[in-house]
C-alpha cells in the first residue's frame, strides 16, 4: 500500500508540472506569489526606462542627421531665400542696366517647371 | 565660394565636379548660376547679356565657346544660353532636350541632381569641334 501511495504522489506531481510550466522556470521557484525576484531599483530603472530612452534618442538622432544632410532641400513653389551663387566664375557687372545688350548670335533654350 | 548657404559642401563639390568634367570633355567653358534673376521678365535677354559679360570678363572678349546655365529656383525658371561658337557645337534643339530633363528633376525638388545631370547631358550632346570635323 505504501508503494502505491508514493506512486500516486509522483503521478500527481508530474501532472501538476505538465499542466503548468511556471514552477519549473527558475525565477518563479524562488519568487514570492509566483513572481520573479525584483531586480532592485537601479537596474529596473535602467532596463525599463534607460533602454527605451536610449533607443528613442538614437532614432531621433538618426532622423535629425538625415535632415541635416539634405540641408536646404528645394521645395518647388517655395521661395528661394538665397542670393545668386556662381560656379565657374562670376561676372563683374551684376546690374542688368549696366550690362551690354544681349550677345548677338547667342542661342540656347529656356524652360519653366 | 559664397555657395555655402544655398548648397552643402557635398552638393557644391558635386556641381563643381560635373562642371569641370563637362569642360574637360568638350573644351567649352561652362558657367552656372543659381539664384534670382534681376528682372522679373526677359530672362532670356538677361542670360544672354550675362553671357556677353562673362566673355568680356574671363575671355578678353574672345568667344571660346561659352555655355551659361542659369537657374532661378524661386521663380521656377531655367535659362541655358550658348555663345555663337558654342551654338555651332550644341544646337538649340539639343539644349531644349537638356532643359526638359533638368526641369523634370526640378519639378520633384531634385535641384542638384537636375543640375549635375543637365551638365552631363550638355557635355554628351556637344558635337566635335569644327577643326576636328574638317580634319
Amino acid at each position: 500500500m505504501g508503494s502505491s501511495d508514493s506512486l500516486r504522489r509522483v503521478i500527481a506531481a508530474l501532472a501538476a508540472l505538465a499542466a503548468s510550466p511556471a514552477p519549473v522556470i527558475p525565477g518563479y521557484i524562488n519568487g514570492t506569489n509566483g513572481a520573479p525576484d525584483s531586480l532592485g531599483g537601479v537596474p529596473e530603472v535602467l532596463i525599463f526606462l534607460g533602454i527605451p530612452a536610449a533607443v528613442f534618442f538614437v532614432i531621433g538622432l538618426l532622423v535629425l542627421r538625415q535632415r541635416g544632410v539634405g540641408a536646404v532641400a528645394y521645395r518647388p513653389g517655395r521661395p528661394w531665400g538665397f542670393p545668386r551663387v556662381w560656379f565657374g566664375g562670376e561676372p563683374t557687372v551684376k546690374d542688368v542696366g549696366l550690362m551690354p545688350p544681349p550677345l548677338e548670335g547667342a542661342g540656347g533654350a529656356s524652360g519653366r517647371w | 565660394m559664397a555657395a555655402g548657404e544655398a548648397f552643402t559642401a557635398t552638393q557644391t563639390e558635386r556641381i563643381q565636379r560635373a562642371l569641370a568634367q563637362a569642360q574637360s570633355e568638350t573644351g567649352l567653358r561652362f558657367y552656372l548660376t543659381v539664384g534670382p534673376f534681376s528682372s522679373q521678365s526677359g530672362y532670356k535677354a538677361e542670360a544672354q547679356r550675362l553671357l556677353g559679360v562673362l566673355i568680356a570678363d574671363h575671355h578678353g572678349g574672345h568667344d571660346p565657346g561659352v555655355v551659361l546655365v542659369a537657374v532661378d529656383p524661386g521663380n521656377k525658371v531655367l535659362e541655358i544660353a550658348t555663345s555663337p561658337v558654342a551654338r555651332e557645337r550644341i544646337g538649340d534643339h539639343e539644349v531644349g532636350l537638356v532643359v526638359l530633363s533638368m526641369t523634370s528633376s526640378f519639378t520633384v525638388g531634385d535641384l542638384v541632381g537636375g543640375i549635375v545631370n543637365g551638365l552631363r547631358m550638355l557635355a554628351d550632346s556637344t558635337g566635335a569641334e569644327r577643326a576636328a570635323l574638317t580634319a
